[in-house]
C-alpha cells in the first residue's frame, strides 16, 4: 500500500472532484435539508457512529473504568512475544498491533488523534480494526442500556437511548464524475502517474452494465469496455456529439449501448448517507441460521437529485428551494441479495421532503421504507443451476467411507436433515415507528423520542488548490502541504475514511466484517433497475 | 442464505408499477393502467386497488419446477364501506395453480387456500382494523395454513401430499376484468411469494460447508446419483406426510418441535463446529422420531429399512470420481463425519428398537 500522501498527491494531478462546480458547503447544506429522517426500532442497541467515535469512545470509557474492570476489555494478541494485552481497540496486521487504545488522544486541545498511521503502510487490505469481536464487549463499549425513561427494558414508545449520540456521514456523487475518476488509469504528461489505491477512489466500476448483448449473458472485454467509456465521457465533456454518436455506432454489432445507464450517469447524483454501527447484533431479534453477528456494521441510503438542478444550483441559476430530491434508494442487507429498496419521491417539494423517511430493522441494520415485517430475500436463489439432491459434500463424504455401513449411516442422517430444514422459518427484519428517531434540521427538544443527530460530510469537490479554476474542499487537502485549511478536513478523518482494512474482526461462514465498501455503484444498480429515468430533463 | 426462496415482491412505493423485485420475468397484464408511470401518490393511496377490472399478472422466466411448497403473504388495507358490503380479490399461483381467494363481508374475512385439484383450506376470521395481514402456506408434506394478522385461522394437514408443482407465474386482483369503478375495494399494500423447491433445503445445507458446486461428476454418474438421493427422499417424505396425518395436534407440535430444533443444532454445528450443538441435534432428533415412532412403528421401521437399503445403492464407479474431492478435504470431513456418526446411531437406535 501507498501512504495516504502519495494518494492525496495523485488525486490533486487527476484533479479529482466527484461534485462538478458544486461547492462543498452547498453540498453541506443539501446534505441537512435532505437528510432522510431514520426510524430506530425501540430495542435497537447500536446506533450510527462516525469511524471517529470507534476510537474516542472506548478510550473515553477505559479512563474512567476500574483497573480490573478495564483489564476485561482489554484485548490479547499472540505473536512471537507472546501474549500481549492492549486496550481496546487495536489496529493490527496479524499480530503487529499499529495502533491502539493506549495511543488514542481524546483532548481537542492536542493536534492529532492517535489514528493518523491509518493512512501509512503496513496499513492495507489485510488490515484490521478490531475493538473485541464480541456482543458484550461492543454493548459495553457502544450498546445503549437504559430507555429514554431510564427503565431497563425498551417497549413501543420507550426506546433504548442511544449510547454515543446519532452520527451519519454524507457523501455527494456525481454519476459522471464518479465514473471519470473510476476509469481514471493515467493522466496526460505524466507517465509515473499511479492512481489512487484507497477506500475513496474509485469503487464504481459499472461499464460492464452499458453493454448489453441480446441474446447471451456474454459481456464486453472489461478493458475495452473501459476504453470504449472513457472516449464517450471524454467526447461528452467536450460536448463532441459527433464523436459520441460515431463511438456508439462503431461498437461491435454484438452488443447494444446501454442508452439509459448512460442517462442515468450523465443526468443524476447520488447523495449517499451511511449508516456505520459498531457491532451487528441480529441474532438478538432474529432466528438461527439465518441471522449473522460481525463487529463493524456499514449501512445506509441515498437520495438521488437531477444533476442539472444541482449544477444550476451551484451557478446560482436555481434558488436552494427549487433543488428536489429525485428518489430515495436503501441498502438491505448483502448487495448480492438484491432487496434493495428504492421509491420515486413525490413532485412537491413538501411532499418529498415528507416522504424521505428509512426505517432500521434491530440489529442487522437493514434499511427500509416502510413499517412492518420483511422477509429475508434472496433472489439468485431460486435461478441456482443446482445439480443434485444431497449437499455435495455430503456424496464426498460417502466417497470417503466408499460406502461402507457408516457411509449409509451419514447419508442415512443427512437425508433426515435435509428434509427438517424444508421447515426453516426464515428471520424476518421489523421496522417500527415508535422508536428512536434523528431528522434533519435543529436538536429536538428533549422529552421525546427524537434525538440530536451529527452530520459529517466528506469533502468531496474540487480538488484543486487554486480558487481561480474552482478549488474548494477536499478531503485529500489534509496530506498535501500547501492545501487550504478547512475545519471538515483532517489527517485523521482522511486516514479513517481512505483505510481499507476491515471494520471488524470478525471472520466466520456466515458472520464476518468488511471493510468501507462505497455503496454507489449498489445504488446504482437498484437505480438503473428500478428508477425513473429520463433521457434530457427538462425544468 | 434461506431455505425457502423469494419469487416475488410488490411494495407499491411509488407510481411505477414496475417497480418491485423478482425472478426474471415479464409483466403480462397491468388493468386497468397497464404500464403508465403516475407520479407517487400520498402515503394512503400508495397500493394496488382491487375492484372489479383490476389485475397484474407476472409470467415467470422460467417456471419454477418442481415446487414442494408455496408461501404468500399479503398486507391489505381496507377503506371505510357499508356494514354489508362485500370486497373480493384473489392471489393465483400459475400451472397446476394454487388460489387464494380473498372475501370482505360486513366485519369479517373468508379466505380459501386451494391447492391443485385437492379440496380447499378456508377459514373466516373477523376484521379488526382498516388494515389486515393475510398469510397462507402449503408444504408437500401436505400442511396447509392461514393466518391473519400473525394468528393462525386453519389448518390442514393433508392437502395435495406429495405433490410437486409448476409455477408459472403469479396474478392477483379481482377475478373479473370488467371494470366496474363504482364497486367496493380494498388495497393491497405488498404482496410476497416464497417457493420451497424441492433441492431448496440441499443446497442450503451445502452452502455450509462449501467444497464443491458443481459436483465433478459425468452426467450419468449424475443422473444415476440424483434418482438415488430421490428416492431416499422419496421414503422419508412419504413416512413423514402419513406420520403427520395420523399424529395429534400435541404431538405433532412436539415432533415439529423437535425436528427445527435438531436442524438448527445442525446448522449452528455447521457454523461454529462446536460439540455441545452436535449433542443437541442426537437430543432434538430423538425426540423427534420417538414421536414419529409411535405414529405407525411397524411403517417407522419398513421406511427405515428401506432407507438404509437405498443408501447402499450408490453406484461406486460414481463415488470414485468424487475421490480427488474426498482426499482434498479429508481432514474436514472426517471431523463432520464422526458426528454424523453419532447422529447416524440415534437414528438406528430408534430405527432398531421395537422393529
Amino acid at each position: 500500500m501507498v501512504s495516504v500522501s502519495q494518494n492525496a498527491q495523485a488525486a490533486l494531478d487527476a484533479g479529482f472532484n466527484l461534485t462538478a462546480n458544486l461547492r462543498h458547503a452547498d453540498v453541506k447544506a443539501l446534505a441537512e435539508e435532505w437528510f432522510p429522517k431514520i426510524r430506530f426500532h425501540y430495542k435497537e442497541r447500536f446506533h450510527p457512529i462516525d469511524l471517529k467515535t470507534l476510537f474516542t469512545a472506548p478510550k473515553e470509557l477505559f479512563d474512567g473504568l476500574t483497573e480490573p474492570a478495564r483489564d476485561a476489555l482489554r484485548i490479547t494478541i499472540s505473536g512471537p512475544l507472546g501474549e500481549q494485552r492492549y486496550n481496546p481497540p487495536v489496529v493490527r496486521n496479524g499480530s503487529d498491533v499499529r495502533i491502539h487504545g493506549g495511543n488514542i488522544n481524546v483532548d481537542p486541545t492536542i493536534p492529532g488523534d492517535g489514528t493518523e498511521p491509518m493512512g501509512e503502510p503496513p496499513i492495507d487490505k489485510e488490515t484490521i480494526y478490531s475493538h473485541g469481536d464480541s456482543y458484550e464487549r461492543s454493548k459495553q463499549l457502544f450498546g445503549a442500556s437504559d430507555t429514554m425513561s431510564g427503565l431497563p427494558d425498551p417497549v413501543a414508545g420507550d426506546p433504548r437511548a442511544p449510547r454515543h449520540p446519532v452520527e451519519v456521514r454524507a457523501e455527494m456523487r456525481f454519476l459522471l464524475e464518479a465514473l471519470k475518476h473510476e476509469l481514471q488509469e493515467e493522466i496526460p504528461n505524466d507517465p509515473l502517474w499511479v492512481r489512487p489505491d484507497d477506500a475513496l477512489w474509485g469503487r464504481f466500476d459499472i461499464v460492464d452494465l452499458f453493454f448489453l448483448h441480446p441474446m447471451s449473458p456474454i459481456a464486453m472485454p472489461h478493458d475495452a469496455a473501459r476504453a470504449f467509456m472513457r472516449a464517450l465521457i471524454a467526447a461528452h465533456e467536450n460536448e463532441d456529439t459527433a464523436t459520441q454518436a460515431a463511438l456508439i455506432g462503431s461498437l461491435d454489432p454484438l452488443f447494444q449501448f446501454n442508452t439509459r445507464a448512460w442517462n442515468a450517469v450523465k443526468n443524476y447524483a447520488f447523495l449517499e448517507f451511511y449508516y456505520f454501527y459498531a457491532y451487528n447484533d441480529f441474532d438478538q431479534y432474529g432466528d438461527w441460521p439465518f441471522v449473522n453477528t460481525h463487529e463493524g456494521d456499514l449501512e445506509g441510503c441515498c437520495v438521488v437529485f437531477e444533476r442539472r438542478q444541482l449544477v444550476e444550483f451551484a451557478q446560482g441559476d436555481r434558488p436552494f428551494e427549487e433543488v428536489i430530491g429525485h428518489t430515495i434508494i436503501t441498502s438491505v442487507h448483502e448487495e448480492m441479495n438484491d432487496s434493495d429498496e428504492l421509491k420515486r419521491l413525490p413532485l412537491g417539494r413538501q411532499d418529498a421532503l415528507d416522504d424521505l423517511v428509512v426505517y432500521v430493522a434491530p440489529g442487522s441494520h437493514a434499511t427500509y421504507l416502510t413499517v412492518g415485517s420483511h422477509d429475508f430475500t434472496d433472489w439468485e436463489d431460486v435461478l441456482t443451476d443446482w445439480p443434485g439432491l444431497l449437499p455435495t459434500w455430503v456424496k464426498v463424504l460417502a466417497a470417503l467411507a466408499a460406502l461402507t455401513p457408516i457411509g449409509r449411516a451419514i447419508i442415512l442422517a443427512i437425508v433426515l436433515i435435509v428434509l427438517l430444514a424444508e421447515h426453516f422459518i426464515d428471520s424476518e427484519d421489523e421496522t417500527v415507528d415508535n422508536g428512536v428517531s434523528a431528522g434533519p434540521g435543529p436538536d429536538p427538544q428533549p422529552g421525546t423520542t427524537a434525538v440530536a443527530k451529527r452530520l459529517f460530510v466528506t469533502p468531496l469537490s474540487n480538488i484543486s488548490l487554486d480558487p481561480m479554476e474552482g478549488g474548494d474542499v477536499n478531503i485529500y487537502h489534509a496530506a498535501i502541504s500547501n492545501a487550504p485549511a478547512s475545519d471538515d478536513v483532517d489527517a485523521g478523518t482522511l486516514a479513517r475514511r481512505a483505510y481499507q482494512g476491515w471494520w471488524g474482526g470478525s471472520n466466520g461462514l456466515i458472520s464476518h466484517s468488511g471493510g468501507w465498501e462505497n455503496k454507489t455503484k449498489r445504488y446504482f444498480k437498484k437505480f438503473l433497475s428500478k428508477g425513473q429515468i429520463e433521457a434530457e430533463l427538462i425544468t | 442464505m434461506s431455505v425457502w426462496t423469494s419469487a416475488f415482491r410488490h411494495q407499491f412505493l411509488d407510481g411505477n408499477p414496475l417497480n418491485f423485485d423478482a425472478i426474471a420475468g415479464t409483466t403480462g397484464t397491468i388493468l386497468p393502467d397497464g404500464l403508465a408511470i403516475k407520479p407517487t401518490p400520498p402515503p394512503t393511496e400508495r397500493g394496488f386497488v382491487v375492484r372489479p377490472g383490476h389485475q397484474f399478472n407476472y409470467l415467470f422466466e422460467s417456471p419454477i419446477q418442481d415446487a414442494i411448497g408455496a408461501d404468500i403473504s399479503l398486507s391489505v388495507v381496507l377503506p371505510p364501506a357499508p356494514a354489508n358490503a362485500q370486497r373480493s380479490g384473489r392471489v393465483i399461483l400459475t400451472g397446476p395453480p394454487i388460489r387464494l381467494l380473498i372475501d370482505f363481508v360486513g366485519d369479517i374475512v373468508r379466505l380459501q387456500l386451494y391447492v391443485g385439484s385437492a379440496n380447499p383450506i378456508a377459514a373466516s376470521a373477523p376484521i379488526l382494523g382498516p388494515s389486515m395481514d393475510i398469510r397462507a402456506r402449503w408444504h408437500t408434506h401436505g400442511q396447509a395454513q392461514i393466518w391473519t394478522d400473525g394468528e393462525i385461522r386453519a389448518y390442514n394437514p393433508d392437502i395435495a401430499r406429495g405433490s410437486g408443482l409448476t409455477f408459472q407465474g403469479i396474478e392477483f386482483g379481482h377475478h373479473s376484468p370488467q371494470l366496474a369503478s363504482s364497486a367496493r375495494q380494498f388495497l393491497i399494500k405488498s404482496i410476497m411469494l416464497k417457493v420451497l423447491r424441492r433441492d431448496d433445503s440441499a443446497r442450503f445445507i451445502d452452502q455450509l460447508f462449501p467444497i464443491a458446486v458443481p459436483a465433478p461428476l459425468d452426467p450419468n454418474c449424475l443422473k444415476k446419483m440424483r434418482a438415488t438421493d430421490g428416492q431416499s427422499i422419496r421414503i422419508v417424505r412419504e413416512f413423514m406426510g402419513g406420520a403427520l396425518s395420523r399424529l395429534s395436534s400435541a404431538d405433532s407440535i412436539i415432533a415439529h418441535r423437535a425436528a427445527e430444533a435438531a436442524g438448527l443444532a445442525f446448522v449452528r454445528f455447521m457454523s461454529t463446529r462446536d460439540p455441545q450443538h452436535a449433542e443437541s441435534v442426537k437430543t432434538s432428533l430423538a425426540e423427534m422420531l420417538e414421536v414419529l415412532k409411535q405414529s405407525d412403528s411397524s411403517a417407522f421401521k419398513q421406511s427405515f429399512d428401506a432407507l438404509k437399503q437405498v443408501a447402499g445403492d450408490y453406484d461406486p464407479a460414481c463415488l470414485a470420481q468424487l475421490e480427488p474431492l474426498a482426499q482434498q478435504h479429508a481432514t474436514e470431513l472426517q471431523e463432520l463425519a464422526t458426528v454424523l456418526e453419532g447422529i447416524a446411531k440415534v437414528i438406528e437406535e430408534a430405527g432398531g428398537a421395537n422393529g
